[in-house]
């Protein structure tokens, strides 16, 4: 089956927030996700749970509509040095075990992935991507996030 | 299957160049998926930088996991909700009203230690890694070769009472 999705163009939100200190301006980028939201659906629950054992809860995480606002509102508490969310009265730290749970992927038993300065051999993303090899050897930094038009499901 | 969530990883995850999934995202799915690696403290400190980034106003655009930051967010200044094994099932079901900017900058002004949630109904782990070896800082390794501290002091409140 094909899938025809609606694709709409990213857009991208200014908002301005400040507080007493300092006037800071953020620009959060939003992605339409519609299109990709709507192929996750597509997927049935044996294929969601197989998906959740390899990658974690990316589906669900795909379907979050984040309120750019908050975060926008959020980050102005954010204390770099500290590197914490500073409030009236206390402080909040993002902790890599809260963000495990979050991903769904848990740590136990597992490495840690370590950025290493080596490129995926085409061949490699090929066999992943299930050929159209030709369309990558182009030498391109990456591929259009529109791809997910050519995906079909089974 | 491994084309959605390399699509995912590239546009959710490691959105990193606007219009394109990048090599950075594309390594790191790679990685994951052939060796089995766990990519939680990439994606972490990968927000990290980008609050780091976004203060010293060099990068203008939030480009990270924001969804991951968005579900933690909520699990902490939503009303107290029982029975959530899943963060993600939460901020689904209990996500907060739709407000303006004005009023999530006022809403933070007057969030004290009262109006948290400390100890949201998904978290199973009540220890946390706060310190390395001597050192009170975890140190954590990004995507784009930065290394990055998370300073925590063991005094202050980490969330967790």
């Amino acid at each position: 089956m094909e899938l025809e999705l609606n694709m709409g163009s990213e857009i991208e939100r200014d908002s301005e927030s400040s507080n007493l200190k300092k006037k800071l301006y953020i620009r959060v980028l939003e992605n339409n996700l519609t299109g990709l939201r709507e192929l996750g659906q597509r997927l049935g629950p044996i294929q969601r749970g197989i998906f959740r054992k390899s990658y974690g809860n990316l589906l669900g995480l795909l379907e979050v509509k984040v309120q750019v606002l908050v975060v926008t509102a959020l980050a102005q508490h954010y204390d770099p040095p500290m590197k914490c969310f500073t409030f009236l009265d206390f402080q909040l730290v993002l902790t890599l075990e809260e963000h495990e749970q979050i991903l769904d992927l848990p740590l136990e038993g597992r490495v840690h992935y370590k950025h290493l300065e080596q490129h995926v051999s085409i061949p490699t993303l090929a066999g992943i991507m299930k050929a159209h090899l030709r369309e990558l050897e182009r030498g391109v930094k990456g591929f259009p996030r529109s791809i997910w038009r050519h995906i079909y499901i089974n | 299957m491994d084309v959605i969530a390399l699509v995912v990883y590239g546009v959710l995850v490691f959105p990193n160049q606007e219009d394109v999934v990048d090599y950075e995202a594309i390594g790191v799915f790679v990685v994951v998926t052939t060796r089995a690696e766990n990519p939680v403290s990439t994606i972490l400190v990968d927000t990290y930088a980008t609050l780091d980034l976004w203060h010293e106003r060099r990068k203008r655009k939030m480009a990270c996991c924001l969804p991951a930051l968005y579900v933690w967010l909520v699990s902490r200044i939503g009303e107290r909700a029982v029975g959530f094994k899943c963060p993600v099932e939460l901020a689904l079901k209990r996500g907060p009203e739709p407000r303006g900017g004005d009023e999530w900058k006022q809403f933070f002004a007057g969030l004290n230690e009262t109006k948290i949630q400390w100890q949201p109904s998904w978290k199973l782990r009540s220890c946390l890694i706060y310190y390395c070896g001597k050192y009170p800082n975890v140190p954590l390794m990004g995507l784009n070769a930065a290394s990055i501290t998370t300073r925590c002091r063991p005094n202050d409140n980490l969330g967790i009472r």
